[in-house]
């Protein structure tokens, strides 16, 4: 354990060291989201309210959401495509480490502080606009979202490095992780949150596990589900996170085997 | 002028040589975005299941904004794709194999790949863009056309320009080869109206980061939304770019010094 330690504190010293990386993982981020609140404000302006949302219902969940993408989203998709594709993955294979928690203990310097930036801002947004940035509905309903945030950056990296597995067999995986950017985009509730959805596309949501990454942790927060669902539904997700680690597990031990180390 | 001809069209050759070993990544490739564009269309419809019209926008004209967007997209892909490379190039050393060919370095850097592949989706999305023309009916004439047109194409050379500027930052700042993942994303925003956002934004969009160019300011021409002034904004901005970013590039090859090769 104490390797994955030093890997945690190397990759924040890392980060630290490239500003400008980090700026941009931050940029990326926020663009991700940055005009949909917006639009969305001048919909639910002129209706006054669209399936319970508020405006300030509708900003808190894009400044949440911007919390959880900094403190849990993974970006390790490429990388791994990249140790694949380049034989780079050679030096790992021949490391005691488990390459995906190293991937994932990797990205975690980003996350801790880019969340922690992003948790000061919410907090200095407080104050000046206490009326627009709503507080979490309850203690319970905060301890679940805590809980939920794990749940979404276990399963943020999984779904990333799955995405990035595929290179095993593809190559590039470009087209891929495309896919994967918008089936997360609009299921995952970054688009807009599910219950916005037409009837049809809330069912498919509701099935596909992506809600756990933003949806589920903002409705939480917001209390938009209440303590029973949430805690049902906290256990759903942690279901999914235990069929993803599996899909990752079956997909690594396959693609090593097919793997050549042809580039290094 | 004849011997850049003759250059590229051996990289035209090379790359349909490349890309007809590759036939079932192609039609790949051309599936992932049509879903991608069908994805992007449908999100769309998903404002207008609660409203007609966005700041005044009614929902074909979104849908217009979303392909032109995804078209200026791929016609950069096509053709300049490979100046996102560059990052890389210059940390790694290779720039040099570049700097010492005897043609232009940023005309080897930039053509040197065509991407076939997005060649395919940008046909299939001017094939989209027919049908949207003859479903709905916009209400426009061939003067708003052509200015559109025009404005289009502007938006491509800003749109190179601008990805042109940044991957040159390389040359100072080390590690950025996220930078084009960061444009991307803030290139998304010009799929939507920037109409919705407050003066600061639409200023910031209009300048600093000119995403409003790509899609927003030739649809708003097309419809007879934008006004001449803007136009004629549109146009200088894209000379002052284009030259900012060629003078920019050529001020990094006197600052760069190669790590190695």
């Amino acid at each position: 354990m104490k390797k994955y330690f030093t890997l945690i504190s190397g990759s924040i010293q890392k980060k630290l060291a490239f500003p400008a990386n980090l700026t941009l993982w931050l940029l990326v981020d926020i663009a991700q989201v940055a005009i949909l609140p917006f639009i969305w404000v001048a919909i639910i302006h002129e209706k006054g309210n669209i399936n319970g949302f508020a405006p300030a219902d509708i900003i808190t969940y894009y400044v949440i959401l911007t919390f959880i993408a900094f403190a849990t989203s993974s970006h390790s998709a490429k990388y791994v495509e990249q140790d694949i594709v380049t034989g780079n993955l050679n030096k790992f294979l021949t490391k005691p480490l488990i390459y995906c928690i190293r991937n994932y203990v990797s990205g975690l310097g980003y996350n801790i502080i880019a969340g922690t930036i992003a948790l000061c801002t919410i907090i200095v947004l407080y104050f000046f606009f206490p009326n627009v940035i709503l507080l979490p509905f309850s203690r319970a309903h905060l301890a679940l979202f805590i809980i939920s945030l794990f749940i979404a950056s276990f399963l943020s990296t999984c779904i990333q490095q799955i995405t990035g597995f595929v290179s095993f067999w593809m190559g590039d995986t470009s087209g891929v992780r495309h896919l994967r950017y918008m089936t997360e985009k609009v299921f995952s509730g970054e688009f807009a949150p599910l219950t916005l959805y037409p009837i049809f596309m809330q069912t498919v949501a509701s099935i596909l596990p992506f809600k756990y990454l933003f949806f589920i942790p903002i409705s939480l927060y917001l209390g938009k589900i209440s303590v029973q669902e949430g805690i049902y539904e906290i256990i759903k997700g942690i279901i999914w996170l235990g069929i993803f680690l599996c899909i990752l597990l079956i997909m690594w031990k396959q693609g090593v085997k097919r793997y050549d180390g042809s580039g290094a | 002028m004849l011997y850049y001809f003759r250059i590229y069209r051996i990289y035209i050759n090379n790359a349909v040589s490349y890309h007809a070993q590759y036939r079932a990544s192609t039609w790949l490739h051309f599936i992932l975005h049509i879903v991608w564009l069908a994805m992007t269309l449908f999100l769309v419809s998903i404002f207008f299941e609660h409203i007609d019209a966005i700041a005044g926008w009614k929902k074909e004209e979104l849908y217009l904004m979303a392909i032109l967007w995804s078209l200026a997209d791929q016609i950069s892909i096509v053709f300049f794709n490979n100046i996102t490379n560059l990052p890389d190039l210059v940390t790694d050393g290779n720039l040099d194999g570049h700097l010492t060919k005897p043609a232009s370095p940023l005309f080897t850097i930039t053509l040197n790949k065509i991407n076939i592949f997005a060649l395919y989706k940008a046909l299939g999305e001017c094939a989209l863009l027919a049908w949207l023309f003859f479903h709905y009916n916009f209400s426009i004439d061939l003067l708003h056309i052509t200015m559109g047109t025009m404005l289009f194409l502007s938006a491509v050379i800003i749109n190179y320009s601008f990805v042109l500027i940044l991957n040159t930052l390389s040359f100072w700042f080390y590690r950025i080869n996220n930078v084009n993942e960061a444009w991307f994303t803030i290139f998304e925003i010009g799929k939507y109206p920037l109409s919705v956002l407050p003066k600061t934004g639409r200023i910031l969009f209009l300048t600093v980061l000119p995403v409003a160019f790509i899609a927003y300011i030739p649809v708003a021409t097309i419809t007879g939304k934008f006004p001449w002034y803007g136009i004629l904004y549109a146009v200088l901005f894209t000379v002052f770019i284009f030259l900012f970013a060629i003078l920019f590039w050529k001020h990094a090859l006197k600052k760069y010094s190669s790590a190695s090769s």
